[in-house]
C-alpha cells in the first residue's frame, strides 16, 4: 500500500484528518499562551525548589502595579487620583486597588494587640536581655511627659511601656518618600503633587488575556485621571511591559505573516500561473502549524507567544517543499504527470529535510525551554508539511499549461547563464578576499550576553520606571533572599537568622531597608523568648511595669490589674492567624508558602549599595540563598553561547559524514562550503557592523546551516534537471529572506538577532550555491530548452 | 457609715459632676463647625501679628490625666516655634529632655542620654503629627482643615477677647493618638488640649509666650541642627 501514490495519500491523508480533528476537539479550546519571558529562560539545573519558588515570587511581585498620578496641587492630585482608582475598580481587571491607606494603617496596629505579650522590638528586646531596664524606663517616661508620645501609635494608658507602639513602627514597611497626607500616600517634586496607587490583577500577570484587559483598563484609567485634571502619571509594574509586549508581537505576529503571505501568493502566482499549486501550498503549510502547535501544547502543556510569532516565519521555510515540488512542473515541456514527480522531488525534499531537522533538533539540546518549543514546532511541523508535499500533492496537483514566453521560462532562462566560478585563479582570488573578510570581522567580533540586552520595551515605559524610583526615593533591589524551610516556623527562624547577620548593614547603610515577613510575624521561637522576657522582666512583681506605674503614682489594684490580664495568658501570634489579619497585607506577596516539599519566603532588599557585602553576610545560613536571577540568566546565557558555538561544529561534521554517504568526503565538504561560508559572512559582517554577538545569533547560524545546506542538496539533487532545481532555490531564498528579513525588525531583540543572522546568512549562502553550483554536464532536457 | 465616708462619697459626687459639667463646656464648640474661611475670620485679626513672625517661644505646662492614675502628670519646660525648621521642646522638670521635630522626623535627647530617632521616611504618622503640631503653632488652620473637621467659636470680649477651637481628626490614623482636640487663644494659641478614645486627656498650657519679632539667632537655630 505505501508502494503507491494512491496508497500513501489515503494513509497521510487520514493521519492529518485525524490530527486536524484532534487539534479542533483536544488542542485548540485548551490552548494557553504564554507570555512571560522567564519562561523561555533555562530553569536553575542546581536547585529544582528554588527554582519553583523564585518562580511563585515573581508571578505575586507580577500581578502588583504602582502608579503615581500627579497635579499641579495636592487636591488635585488627589481627586485624578480617586478617578483613576474608580476606573481601575470599575474594570473589574484588578483584585484590589488601594488609594486610601489610612484606615488600613490604623486596622494594621490594631490587629497586633492580642498578641502584645509575645510580640517584642529588636531593640526592647535587646535592654531586656541585657537588662538595660533603665532605658526603657526612661523612653516610656518622655513619651509621658513630652510629645514624644504623640508619635505613637498606641496612647500611654493603652500601652504604657510603648512596648506595641515600638513593635508596630519598626515592621511598618518602608514607603520611600511618600508620606501620609489626608488619607493616602503622597509626596511632591518640582512643585508638583503626587498620589500612589497600587492596583493588584487577581490572575497571573503572565497570560495574555489577562495582559490584554489589564491593559486596557490602565489605559483607561490614565484617560480618566486625565479628564480628571493629572497632568502626569507615572506606572511601573510588570503589567505594563507584558501588555505592550503582546501587544508588539501580535502586530509583528499579523503584520510580519500577512506580509511573508502576501509576497509568497504573489511569487507562487507569478511563478506558477495558477492556484492550485498555491492552494496546496496553503494545505501544506496550514498541517503543518496544527502539527507544532498540537506538538507544543501535548509536549509542554502551553504555547509561548515568542513560539508563534517564529511560527509565523516557519511558512517561509515550510513553502520550500512545496515549491521545489511544483517547479518540477518545468523539468519537461509536455505533459507533466504529478505522480511521477516524487521520483524526481524526494531526494532532494527528504534529504533537505534531514538536514534542516538536524540543526532544529540541536536546539533541543540546550536547555532553553523557548528554543525547544521552537525546534519542537519546526521540526514537526516541517516534517508534517514535507510529508503533506510527499504524500498529498502528487495526487492533488493538476499539470497546468504553460505558455512558451511565459515570465517564469524567461527566469530560468536567465538563471541557468548565470556565471559559474570556473576560472581556479578567480576562485582562489574570491576565497582569499572572503577570508580577509572573515578573518577581519572575527576579530572584531565581541559578545555580549547580559539578559537585558534581550528585554526589550517601549522607551517611555523605562522612562516610568526611572521616574517612579526617583519620586519614591527607594528602589528595591533586583536580588533578594529565597529562604526556605520544611516548616512555616523554620523559614521564619532563618529568616531571623539572616536579619540578625543584616543588621550591622542597615545600621552602616550599606544596606537601605529590607522587608521580610519575620518582621510583623516573629518565629513561635522568638515569641516564646518575647513573651519569657516580658514575664521576668517586665510584668513580675518586681518587674518594670510595676516599679513605673508606682512611680507614677497608679494604686495597687490598677496595678494588679495588669499583671493578672497579663499572667491570665493569651495565644501567640501564629501564621494562620497573621496572614488573616490585616496587619499582614504588605507582606503576602512575600510568603511563598508551600513550595514543593518545604515552604519559602521572599526577603527583599532595598538600596543595597554594597551587594557583595550583603550577599557576604549571608553566606553559610542554611537553606538562605540570594537571588540574582538577571545575573544568573546572563551567566547560563554565556555558557550556552560557547555550547552553542561547539555545538554548529558537531552539527556540520554530522551532516557531512551524513552527506558523505552519498557525495564523498570531498563531494560533502563542497555541498557543506555554501552553508558554513553563508553563516561566516553573516557573522563577519554583523561583526564589522559593531554588533555584539549573543547566543541567538549563534543558534541562528544553527538555522542557516539546515536551510543553507538544503538549496546545495535541491540542486545537486536535481536529476539532470538543473532549471527546475534552480527556480525552486530562488523562490526559496526569496520567501525565506521575506519572512526572516521581518523578523529582523521584530521589536524582540531575541527574534531580531535571529532573523538578521538568517536573511544574510541564507542570502549569503545562496549565492554561494548558485557561483559553485556543479557544472552543467549536459543540455538539460527542461521546457525553458524545448 | 462614718462621717468621713459620707463626706467623701459627696466629694466624689461634686467632683464628677463638676468634671461632666466642664466636659459639656468644652463639647459646646463642637456644635459649630467652621469652614475655613470662617475660620480664618475668626482668628485672623488676632493672629495678625503671629502670621508675619517667623514663630513663636515660651513657657509650657503639660498635664497629662490617665484613667486610673489619681493625679496628672506634670511637666514644664520652654518651647521654641520655628515655622521653617520644626518645633524645639526643651522639658525641665520632671526631668531634663529636649524633643526636637522636623519635617524629616522627631528625635529626641536626654541629658547626657542617648538619642532617639524616628524618621519621617519610617514612619509616615511621624509627618502627620509633625504637620499638626506646625499648623497649631501656626495658627495655619487652613492647612488643619485638610487633616480634620474644624469647629470654632469667640471667647471673652473686650481685652481679653480671643477664641476656641475645636478639632476632630478625619484620618483614623491620628484618631488613634487623639479623638478631639480644644484650643485656646488670641494671638496666639494658650492652652491646647488632646483627649483621646480611651481616656487620656493630655492638656499644654503656653504662658508668658513671645512672637519672634527679630531674625533667628544662631544659637536658636543651632538648637534644630543635627
Amino acid at each position: 500500500m505505501l508502494r503507491s501514490v494512491e496508497g500513501r495519500f489515503r494513509l497521510w491523508g487520514a493521519a492529518m484528518l485525524l490530527l486536524a480533528l484532534v487539534f479542533a476537539i483536544l488542542v485548540a479550546p485548551r490552548m494557553r499562551v504564554e507570555t512571560s519571558i522567564f519562561a523561555l529562560l533555562p530553569a536553575d539545573e542546581r536547585d529544582a525548589g528554588a527554582e519553583q519558588a523564585v518562580r511563585v515570587y515573581t508571578d505575586q511581585l507580577a500581578r502588583n502595579s504602582i502608579f503615581l498620578v500627579g497635579a499641579k496641587d495636592f487636591a488635585g492630585a488627589r481627586g485624578a487620583a480617586q478617578a483613576f482608582a474608580d476606573a481601575l475598580k470599575a474594570s473589574g481587571q484588578f483584585s484590589q486597588v488601594r488609594l486610601q491607606v489610612d484606615r488600613a494603617l490604623a486596622e494594621a496596629a490594631r490587629a497586633d494587640l492580642p498578641y502584645r505579650d509575645y510580640l517584642l522590638a529588636a531593640r526592647h528586646r535587646a535592654w531586656l536581655e541585657q537588662s538595660q531596664l533603665q532605658r526603657l524606663h526612661d523612653e516610656a517616661q518622655r513619651a509621658l511627659y513630652t510629645p514624644a508620645g504623640f508619635m505613637r501609635p498606641f496612647n500611654a494608658s493603652e500601652d504604657p511601656l510603648g512596648l506595641l507602639s515600638a513593635f508596630i513602627t519598626e515592621q511598618r514597611p518602608p514607603t520611600g518618600r511618600a508620606r501620609l497626607q489626608e488619607d493616602v500616600l503622597a509626596l511632591s517634586d518640582q512643585g508638583m503633587s503626587y498620589v500612589l496607587v497600587v492596583a493588584q490583577t487577581g490572575n497571573s500577570a503572565f497570560s495574555v488575556a489577562t495582559e490584554e484587559a489589564a491593559g486596557k483598563a490602565i489605559a483607561a484609567a490614565r484617560a480618566a485621571a486625565a479628564a480628571a485634571g493629572a497632568t502626569d502619571i507615572v506606572g511601573s509594574g510588570v503589567i505594563q511591559h507584558a501588555a505592550a509586549a503582546v501587544a508588539s508581537s501580535k502586530r509583528e505576529m499579523s503584520l510580519f505573516s500577512g506580509i511573508s503571505l502576501i509576497g509568497m501568493v504573489l511569487l507562487m502566482l507569478l511563478a506558477f500561473r495558477s492556484l492550485r499549486p498555491l492552494l496546496l501550498t496553503a494545505l501544506a503549510m496550514g498541517f503543518g502549524a496544527i502539527a507544532g502547535l498540537t506538538a507544543c501544547q501535548w509536549i509542554f502543556g502551553q504555547v509561548h507567544l515568542v513560539t508563534l510569532v517564529f511560527g509565523s516565519s516557519l511558512i517561509g521555510t515550510s513553502v520550500d517543499y512545496a515549491i521545489f515540488f511544483f517547479a518540477d512542473r518545468f523539468r519537461t515541456s509536455g505533459d507533466w504527470q504529478p505522480t511521477q514527480a516524487p521520483d524526481f522531488v524526494t531526494p532532494g525534499i527528504a534529504l533537505g529535510y534531514l538536514t534542516t531537522a538536524l540543526s532544529y533538533l540541536a536546539l533541543l539540546l540546550a536547555p532553553f525551554p523557548g528554543l525547544r518549543q521552537i525546534a519542537t514546532f519546526s521540526a514537526v511541523g516541517l516534517g508534517v508539511a514535507c510529508g503533506c508535499v510527499l504524500f498529498l500533492l502528487p495526487r492533488l496537483a493538476r499539470n497546468w499549461p504553460v505558455p512558451p514566453q511565459a515570465l517564469v521560462l524567461r527566469l530560468i532562462r536567465r538563471l541557468e547563464t548565470l556565471p559559474r566560478i570556473g576560472s581556479p585563479r578567480l576562485k582562489i582570488l574570491l576565497v582569499l578576499a572572503a577570508l580577509l573578510f572573515i578573518g577581519g570581522g572575527l576579530l572584531r567580533l565581541h559578545f555580549l550576553d547580559d539578559v537585558r540586552a534581550l528585554q526589550s520595551s517601549p522607551p517611555d515605559l523605562i522612562r516610568q520606571e526611572v521616574r517612579m524610583r526617583e519620586l519614591l526615593g527607594q528602589s528595591a533591589d533586583r536580588r533578594f533572599f529565597l529562604v526556605r524551610g520544611d516548616s512555616p516556623e523554620q523559614v521564619l527562624q532563618r529568616e531571623e537568622a539572616l536579619r540578625a547577620r543584616l543588621t550591622p548593614l542597615l545600621a552602616d547603610g550599606r544596606l537601605g531597608n529590607l522587608l521580610a515577613v519575620s518582621n510583623a510575624l516573629p518565629s513561635l521561637q522568638l515569641q516564646a523568648a518575647n513573651h519569657r522576657l516580658l514575664a521576668e522582666k517586665v510584668y513580675a512583681a518586681d518587674g518594670l511595669l510595676p516599679r513605673l506605674m508606682h512611680e507614677l503614682g497608679y494604686g495597687e489594684d490598677a496595678i494588679a490589674r495588669q499583671r493578672d490580664a497579663f499572667a491570665a495568658g493569651s495565644a501567640p501570634l501564629r501564621p494562620q492567624d497573621f496572614f488573616a489579619s490585616a496587619a499582614s497585607e504588605p507582606y503576602r506577596p512575600l510568603w511563598l508558602g508551600q513550595v514543593g516539599d518545604g515552604y519559602a519566603s521572599a526577603v527583599t532588599l532595598f538600596d543595597a549599595s554594597d551587594p557583595d557585602a550583603v550577599a557576604q553576610a549571608a553566606a553559610g545560613l542554611p537553606g538562605v540563598r540570594l537571588i540574582d536571577k538577571l545575573a544568573d540568566i546572563s551567566e547560563v546565557l554565556k555558557r550556552y553561547r560557547r555550547i552553542a558555538l561547539l555545538l554548529i561544529v558537531a552539527v556540520y561534521l554530522v551532516t557531512g559524514l551524513l552527506m558523505s554517504r552519498r557525495y564523498g568526503y570531498g563531494g560533502a565538504a563542497a555541498m557543506l562550503l555554501p552553508a558554513v561560508g553563508g553563516g561566516a559572512l553573516a557573522l563577519a559582517l554583523l561583526a564589522w557592523a559593531g554588533v555584539p554577538i549573543n547566543l541567538f545569533h549563534v543558534l541562528a547560524l544553527l538555522l542557516v546551516m539546515g536551510m543553507g545546506s538544503d538549496y546545495t542538496i535541491f540542486l545537486r539533487e536535481a536529476r539532470g534537471a538543473e532549471a527546475p532545481a534552480l527556480l525552486a532555490v530562488v523562490l526559496a531564498t526569496l520567501t525565506a529572506v521575506l519572512s526572516f528579513g521581518l523578523l529582523g525588525f521584530s521589536s524582540t531583540p531575541f527574534l531580531r538577532a535571529i532573523g538578521l543572522v538568517q536573511a544574510l546568512g541564507v542570502s549569503f549562502a545562496v549565492i554561494l550555491a548558485l557561483a559553485l553550483r556543479p557544472p552543467r554536464v549536459k543540455p538539460t532536457g527542461g521546457m525553458a530548452h524545448g | 457609715m462614718t462621717v468621713t465616708g459620707v463626706m467623701r462619697r459627696l466629694l466624689l459626687a461634686a467632683l464628677l459632676f463638676c468634671g461632666s459639667a466642664a466636659a459639656a463646656d468644652e463639647q459646646a464648640v463642637f456644635a459649630h463647625p467652621l469652614n475655613p474661611a470662617q475660620m480664618s475670620a475668626l482668628l485672623g485679626p488676632a493672629a495678625k501679628p503671629l502670621a508675619a513672625a517667623p514663630g513663636l517661644r515660651g513657657r509650657f505646662e503639660q498635664r497629662k490625666t490617665l484613667p486610673d492614675l489619681p493625679r496628672p502628670l506634670l511637666s514644664t519646660g520652654d518651647f521654641l516655634f520655628v515655622r521653617d525648621l520644626g518645633v524645639w521642646w526643651h522639658t525641665r522638670t520632671p526631668f531634663d529632655s529636649v524633643f526636637i521635630l522636623t519635617r524629616e522626623g522627631a528625635r529626641s535627647r536626654d541629658e547626657g542620654g542617648a538619642e532617639t530617632r524616628v524618621s519621617a521616611d519610617q514612619q509616615p504618622g511621624v509627618a502627620v503629627a509633625a504637620r499638626i503640631f506646625f499648623a497649631l503653632f501656626a495658627l495655619d488652620f487652613e492647612a488643619l482643615a485638610k487633616d480634620f473637621d474644624t469647629y470654632g467659636i469667640p471667647t471673652g470680649s473686650g481685652k481679653s477677647a480671643g477664641w476656641q477651637v475645636g478639632l476632630r481628626p478625619k484620618l483614623a490614623a491620628m484618631s488613634a493618638v487623639f479623638r478631639e482636640a480644644v484650643i485656646d487663644g488670641a494671638e496666639h494659641a494658650t492652652r491646647i488640649e488632646l483627649r483621646d478614645a480611651h481616656g487620656d486627656r493630655t492638656e499644654i498650657l503656653l504662658p508668658e509666650v513671645s512672637i519672634l519679632t527679630d531674625g533667628l539667632s544662631a544659637a536658636d537655630r543651632q538648637r534644630f541642627a543635627n
